[in-house]
């Protein structure tokens, strides 16, 4: 009846309004991003020059941009595993059929609700060395003496961040697990008990077969997710020691907004796109698939 | 040796006793039907014996010995489900072969079994298939596969044709049967189909607001039903049930409205009783030797037979005609009572013996 072809005026002006959103707010900031790169752009500078690929190679003969892309990887991919098995934990305990279930999940979601600012603000005073309650329950139960420096050793101040990184997004994945933990049907499990398999063998053959499809879709979205996250090394511990938590949207924001330097910015997106596609497509191929 | 038996079985949810106390004495090789409708407590009391709920109150005892306190993976029992509860990401050998793995049996020996439940079950070509690619039918038959391969002590059936067409009910019945007679193990059927009862079971336990009230063969609930209960709920289409009241003699039946019949037997006189009269026992019947005079109001052609409903002075009544019965809507006809059935219930609903004083 309608068909675009006899009323091509009325289909375009009906899809306008959600084509200049896209376009707009999406396929714009990206191309304009991917442009960007190849330019010298900043707002210091009067004139803006194109200028090839120089960017792309003064970020990769920087080895401090190796650096990053490594802090990234380390710290993004260890807090996606840990929130992923700490939120299956949460969840399994939850579905155990403990009592004040719907308290408990209200309670661990509460999480979710905290903005990250916050989060990087706690996170500072509880890791504090002088007076953070961390060292300070370290000190009472005897493992250490003295204080153990968090923000300031290298080796220490990752973990800060991942387990900060950690903390926030189990809500995320228990939620998530939860409600895929309630959708596989009671008969399942109890077959599998009359079939001889007692709660880890269940666990094994039967809970985590059915949720790890899941699971992995809640574990990418986390990891993107924290490709993204800028507040907490920057209020924290601003990318330092020594940039040990410099990861590569800390690097790109203090590129844009502390160096002024919007082609070199544009630039560490674009690798940064580039990356997420790529782990994106390699993680739907060689995880996804297989299981579906 | 597998007998199942539960000793003064008691389930309480909460403060509401769902089950008060059943004894049941189920003996080895036996197949036992436990009917009743919803929230009758017959999935329950199956589930207790299954150890998939833990019971308030008793004990449950399968070869003379008690395994109240025994996870149900210890309790050598098999269970089939309504819902079939196939595992979703396992292919059909691999859902046959989990039993078999879970209880550390050699590789070579789940592969025989395995293939040999298979075959048993026309499940040989369907081995690498996923249960969501398998049909209603096919599923079921995993899902007795799964509860065979092990050849465990006792078979527990959850309302396991209730998800299946009408046809492959029948089918399946007959198959579930089967399969029975050359298992030879004990088997236990929760279903609310009083016919899947009826052609399957050795024995029916009825079970109604989690007490039982009869356990007999087929034919014995049939004939003599203990309550109006089961005389209602055995039989279809069911009985027809009519109060009143006896005469001083026992020797007549009364209804309100004033109309009686004599029943040719004689029972204890009661003020209100239940008369019960099965539609196979009632013949229409033009003449004058019929008992009973009504106005025909509805004629159900089932094929096999024709189901006449005829309103009478006593309530509506089913009688079941020959097939191609010229009863027609509307007629006036008679009803012949064969008295040598009927069935007398007093006032709380327990079946009456004739002859008594």
């Amino acid at each position: 009846m309608f068909s675009i072809r006899r009323h091509p005026v009325f289909f375009v002006v009906l899809f306008a309004p959600a084509l200049l959103l896209v376009g707009g707010l999406m396929l714009f900031p990206i191309v304009n991003g991917i442009r960007l790169s190849f330019t010298n752009a900043s707002p210091l500078r009067a004139e803006t020059r194109f200028v090839g690929v120089e960017n792309f190679i003064y970020l990769f003969e920087d080895p401090r941009f190796w650096e990053v892309l490594g802090n990234t990887v380390y710290i993004c991919g260890l807090s996606t595993i840990f929130c992923t098995i700490l939120g299956l934990v949460v969840a399994l305990l939850l579905d155990s059929g403990i009592r004040f279930v719907g308290f408990f999940r209200a309670a661990v979601f509460q999480v979710w609700v905290v903005p990250w600012i916050v989060i990087a603000i706690l996170w500072g005073w509880l890791f504090n060395d002088e007076w953070g309650i961390v060292n300070q329950f370290l000190r009472s139960t005897g493992i250490i003496e003295g204080q153990m420096a968090w923000m300031f050793e290298p080796k220490l101040a990752p973990w800060v961040v991942i387990f900060a990184y950690s903390w926030r997004a189990v809500p995320f994945v228990m939620v998530i697990a939860l409600a895929a933990l309630q959708g596989i049907p009671k008969e399942v499990n109890e077959a599998a008990e009359i079939d001889g398999a007692g709660y880890l063998n269940r666990l094994r053959h039967i809970t985590l077969p059915l949720l790890q499809n899941i699971l992995l879709v809640a574990a990418l979205l986390e990891a993107v997710r924290f490709l993204q996250e800028v507040t907490i090394p920057l209020v924290l511990t601003q990318g330092g020691p020594i940039g040990a938590t410099n990861v590569l949207s800390l690097f790109t924001y203090k590129a844009a907004f502390t160096e002024w330097d919007f082609g070199l910015a544009s630039a560490a997106g674009t690798v940064w796109l580039l990356f997420v596609i790529v782990f994106a497509g390699v993680y739907n191929r060689f995880l996804l698939r297989k299981s579906a | 040796m597998a007998n199942v038996q539960t000793r003064n079985i008691k389930k309480k949810y909460g403060s509401v006793e769902v089950l008060h106390g059943i004894d049941l004495e189920i003996e080895d090789k036996e197949f036992v039907a436990l009917v009743g409708p919803s929230g009758c407590g017959k999935s329950t009391l199956l589930r207790i014996i299954a150890g998939l709920e833990e019971h308030s109150g008793g004990d449950v005892l399968i070869g003379g010995e008690t395994v109240s306190d025994l996870t149900p993976k210890d309790r050598d029992i098999a269970m089939v489900f309504q819902s079939y509860a196939l595992y979703p990401h396992k292919n059909v050998y691999e859902n046959l072969a989990f039993t078999l793995r879970m209880r550390n049996t050699p590789k070579g020996e789940i592969d025989t079994k395995v293939r040999a439940a298979a075959e048993a079950l026309n499940l040989t070509d369907y081995l690498d298939r996923a249960p969501a690619q398998l049909s209603g039918g096919q599923r079921q038959r995993v899902a007795m596969g799964r509860a065979l391969v092990r050849k465990p002590k006792v078979f527990l059936f959850d309302e396991p044709l209730s998800n299946l067409d009408a046809k492959l009910r029948v089918e399946m019945r007959t198959e579930i049967r089967r399969l029975h007679q050359d298992l030879n193990a004990t088997s236990i059927y929760v279903t609310h189909d009083q016919v899947e009862a009826m052609t399957m079971a050795d024995r029916i336990v009825v079970l109604h607001d989690g007490d039982i009230i009869q356990v007999g063969k087929p034919m014995e609930l049939y004939d003599a039903p203990a309550t109006t209960f089961v005389a209602s709920f055995i039989g279809s289409p069911q009985m027809n049930l009519f109060e009143g009241n006896l005469d001083a003699a026992g020797g007549h039946f009364h209804v309100s409205t004033g109309s009686s019949i004599r029943l040719g037997k004689q029972y204890r006189s009661e003020a209100s009783v239940t008369l019960g009269i099965r539609p196979d026992d009632l013949e229409l019947d033009a003449s004058d030797a019929a008992d009973i005079q009504g106005k025909i109001r509805v004629v159900e052609h089932t094929g096999g037979e024709t189901l006449v409903f005829v309103d009478t002075p006593f309530g509506p009544l089913c009688v079941r005609a020959p097939a191609r019965s010229q009863a027609r809507v509307g007629d006036i006809t008679g009803v012949k009572i064969d008295r040598e059935r009927l069935h007398m219930f007093d006032a709380s609903g327990l079946r009456m013996s004739a002859g008594g004083a």
